[in-house]
């Protein structure tokens, strides 16, 4: 089934951060809680999902020598549209994000859907794609942010988890923190593939 | 040329769009917007400064019409006497844009009570230093009557060493606030005790 295969490649071979390494910003730089991780890889995929059917409504009449500036403005609606919805019903995690959820505008991972997949496809289709995508977005996220926060706070979604004789590493939930949890996940995925390979 | 009129017409028609849908959902949920800022920014920031108040500064809040939109006034009401308010004021100039500070003035002794900023733009570390409790505490005591003004400009406030910009934007949201309320002052008293009195306290 092509709809099932569309939906589950967001989470297999395009997993945007682990597998494309795409869309790094905002997964460095907010994955300081699971919380936030995955309040990030929501409002992307609400953007990414809006995005994407709209734009494969309209693949027919955009002009090509104008399609990413359409794109977007498409995308640029939805960003300050999530933005607003944010500050009226989630307003700490809006605090919290700060400026990075202005920022989904130029994730990359949104433009590049669009570009390469909702341009091209069906308003079903790109609709799957966009959730499947999202989704994997927000998986990743929050398995970052859920690292993170469980070594470095010792927490997981503000539960404390460590018990009190846990001593925080209070350096993963810092930028470095982010980019050496992003490489060891880099590093299993890639050694899984490999293995899944040398045995095929 | 009939290519060049398509473009023009389709991006038209998206930004109408675009246009149409923010506009409509700014207009929504401006309310709950500010609703939500008052519980989760001024709130906060009024029970800092307000510790100690014998009512409710947030429930006891009015919307004091001027000129052409309302600035929210908190009051402190002790004995059913005004003593205190605050309330918000932009400050131009800030290195990254107007800064917003709530000033809570005594308005018994006409002196400045307390200083916090709700709303900025300037880089952390830096200009962030100017906004803390420390520095701002400085404003204290100050007389309302006085021109507020940074000690560069022939002020009384010392400007944070490398954060001048800041500084001054916030001597500027305190100084209008306190011309704001040296020019309001019957009307807004009189606007608290109305809201008292209308909610059957005694004001």
């Amino acid at each position: 089934m092509r709809i099932v295969r569309e939906f589950t490649k967001g989470f297999s071979t395009e997993l945007a951060p682990f597998r494309l390494v795409l869309g790094l910003c905002p997964t460095l730089a907010v994955t300081t809680t699971a919380e936030n991780g995955m309040g990030m890889g929501l409002a992307t995929t609400f953007v990414l999902i809006c995005a994407n059917v709209l734009i494969s409504l309209m693949r027919k009449i955009i002009p090509k020598k104008v399609r990413i500036a359409c794109y977007i403005v498409v995308i640029a609606t939805f960003v300050v549209a999530v933005e607003l919805l944010m500050q009226a019903y989630f307003y700490p995690l809006y605090q919290r994000l700060g400026i990075f959820v202005p920022l989904i505008v130029v994730n990359c991972i949104i433009l590049g859907r669009a570009e390469a997949f909702a341009s091209k496809n069906t308003v079903l289709f790109s609709a799957v794609d966009g959730l499947g995508i999202g989704l994997g977005f927000t998986f990743s996220l929050t398995l970052l942010g859920g690292l993170r926060e469980l070594l470095g706070v010792g927490s997981l979604f503000n539960v404390p988890l460590m018990g009190k004789s846990f001593e925080p590493f209070s350096f993963m939930i810092k930028a470095p923190g982010a980019f050496v949890t992003l490489g060891l996940l880099l590093f299993v995925m890639n050694y899984l593939t490999s293995l899944k390979r040398t045995r095929a | 040329m009939n290519e060049i009129a398509k473009m023009v017409l389709v991006t038209t028609i998206i930004c109408a769009f675009a246009a149409t849908l923010l506009g409509g959902l700014r207009n929504g949920l401006s309310d709950r917007i500010a609703q939500q800022e008052d519980f989760f920014v001024r709130g906060p920031i009024i029970e800092e400064l307000f510790t100690g108040a014998p009512n409710d500064p947030l429930s006891d809040k009015i919307e004091f019409g001027y000129q052409d939109g309302s600035i929210g006034i908190y009051p402190w009401i002790e004995d059913g006497k005004i003593r205190r308010i605050a309330l918000e004021q932009s400050g131009r100039g800030g290195y990254g844009g107007d800064i917003t500070v709530m000033t809570a003035l005594d308005l018994e002794s006409n002196r400045i009570f307390g200083v916090r900023v709700t709303q900025h733009k300037e880089t952390p570390g830096v200009g962030t230093r100017a906004m803390e409790p420390d520095y701002l505490s400085n404003y204290r005591k100050l007389l309302i009557k006085d021109d507020i003004k940074l000690k560069n400009d022939g002020g009384q406030i010392d400007a944070v060493s490398g954060a001048t910009r800041s500084s001054s934007a916030i001597a500027d949201g305190v100084s209008r606030a306190a011309i704001f309320v040296n020019a309001n002052r019957e009307s807004i008293l009189k606007s608290i005790q109305e809201k008292q009195g209308s909610r059957g306290n005694r004001p």
